[in-house]
């Protein structure tokens, strides 16, 4: 008798006499139960299992001899927020309720149409989510996802599972209590959030990466169908150690400036600066602000402010049948659009080659090199 | 008469004087209070006021554990439990007896008030 193991059907019966005292803090359970353990099982040895008796009365007997039964304040408190939950609940499905009625058509039989359909929706999620946080996470999304092939006889039962709990057939469907209630709560919050997080994820990365190509490809390609002509990113125009050259100032062997002078590379191609629009202010001349856009939303260019200013725009010249962008210097003005305009040249600030940088440069010479116009 | 009713009543005093003697665990003092006579007594209701008495300070406890089996908790009067129980026991002594003399008397006439 010294020794005595705890019997599972003494250990059922303390299980069962703690459920009715669970109002009672934590010291208060340790303090009656403490103990309890080893008498209950001496009795179970000396008088058989049905000597225990029926775990609710015990507790209450229990209760009342131990002077634990009467603490109204206590178990007022806990019942209270108890309550006030399960009130909270039911307000919220009677609000939920009030606007279904109020809502047009017939809202309650398109809400009991859809149920069914959340119910397999919430178990995809489920099997989803599975995926999602055990699997292989390079993994490819897919509808039904592999899970080491067992991903449709894993649907399977997550749809049986969640329509039997729709159906009040399993725990926590069909229990009214308050864990029950609060438990499909989370569960059916954490299915929607999971449905957010799947239906967010950018599929499988293959996809992904041909949608950027793509998306890149059509966005460059609008750069230059918008009439821009094709940008200093494709490395088009002049360059000069490596600067993008908006215009040529040339001078001739004197070092006088030069208006009108047509350059050829080796091949006899023309040397066509790019006509993009420029937004980089020299130091000189500031460019001016876009009135109507002064956040700079739909300019084409902003200063170091982010304030919108106007860009300076590039016109080339003419030789009668088209126009030669090989021309220099290039006139230019500053306009709002960045678009070179028909009427630029009929306008009150027509396009002008602008100021030369240098008045003069140094004069050069080679021996024996005539300077000038070639004959 | 249900005895069940007068034990309520007698229950703390009955436990102090079986704890009196030597100290004791839960079923250990339920089969004392058995022995003793009072084979109505449910268990629940000795260890309810076992409990009771320690908070009230009447009683201390200790654990002895046990090697193979869950550990039993014992229990000892206190000073204040042994004040408690002398107390208890000389107003058990005025009341039974005045309760005896009535149920002997078939009267109540001569009774002193």
């Amino acid at each position: 008798m010294s020794t005595i193991a705890i019997a599972p059907e003494v250990a059922a019966f303390l299980d069962a006499v703690r459920t009715h005292l669970t109002d009672l803090d934590a010291e208060e359970q340790r303090e009656i139960l403490d103990g309890l353990g080893a008498d209950l099982a001496e009795l179970v040895d000396e008088q058989g299992p049905e000597a225990l008796g029926d775990p609710a009365a015990y507790a209450a007997e229990l209760r009342q001899a131990a002077g634990l039964e009467a603490k109204p304040a206590r178990a007022g408190r806990t019942r209270s927020i108890r309550e006030s939950v399960i009130v909270f609940l039911d307000a919220c499905h009677a609000r939920f309720d009030a606007t279904v009625e109020k809502a047009p058509g017939d809202a309650r039989a398109v809400l009991d149409w859809a149920r069914p359909l959340w119910w397999i929706a919430r178990a995809w999620l489920a099997v989803q989510l599975v995926q999602y946080v055990f699997g292989d996470s390079w993994a490819v999304f897919r509808v039904v996802p592999d899970l080491d092939g067992f991903g449709w006889p894993a649907l399977l039962v997550a749809v049986l599972g969640s329509v039997a709990v729709g159906l009040g057939r399993v725990w926590p469907g069909g229990d009214r209590g308050l864990v029950a209630r609060l438990s499909l709560l989370v569960l059916n919050l954490v299915a929607i959030l999971s449905m957010l997080a799947v239906l967010g994820q950018p599929g499988d990365d293959t996809r992904y990466g041909t949608g950027y190509a793509e998306g890149y490809g059509d966005a460059q390609q609008a750069q230059i169908d918008g009439g821009l002509d094709s940008g200093i990113d494709d490395q088009a125009g002049i360059y000069s150690n490596g600067d993008w050259v908006s215009n040529i100032y040339p001078y001739d062997a004197a070092g006088k400036p030069l208006v009108g002078v047509q350059l050829y590379d080796q091949n006899g191609e023309p040397i066509n600066v790019v006509t993009q629009p420029d937004c980089e202010a020299g130091a000189n001349d500031p460019h001016p602000a876009v009135e109507d856009d002064p956040d700079g939303w739909t300019s084409y260019c902003t200063d170091q402010g982010y304030d919108a200013v106007q860009p300076r725009v590039f016109y080339p010249w003419s030789n009668g049948a088209a126009q030669v962008f090989n021309m220099f210097p290039l006139p230019s003005r500053f306009q709002e659009d960045p678009e070179p305009t028909a009427s630029a040249f009929t306008d009150k600030d027509k396009p002008t080659i602008g100021i030369f940088p240098m008045e003069s440069v140094p004069k050069a010479s080679l021996p024996g090199l005539a300077t000038g116009s070639r004959r | 008469m249900d005895t069940t009713q007068l034990l309520k009543g007698v229950l703390d005093l009955a436990v102090l004087a079986v704890v009196d003697g030597e100290d004791g665990y839960g079923y250990d003092i339920v089969r004392r209070l058995r022995d003793g006579g009072l084979a109505d007594v449910g268990d629940a209701s000795v260890y309810g006021t076992l409990r009771r008495l320690y908070s009230a300070g009447a009683l201390t406890s200790y654990v002895v554990p046990s090697e193979s089996g869950p550990h039993r908790k014992y229990y000892g009067i206190t000073p204040t439990g042994r004040t408690q129980l002398k107390k208890q026991s000389d107003d058990w002594t005025v009341f039974s007896t005045t309760v005896s003399r009535m149920l002997n008397k078939p009267s109540l006439e001569g009774v002193p008030a």
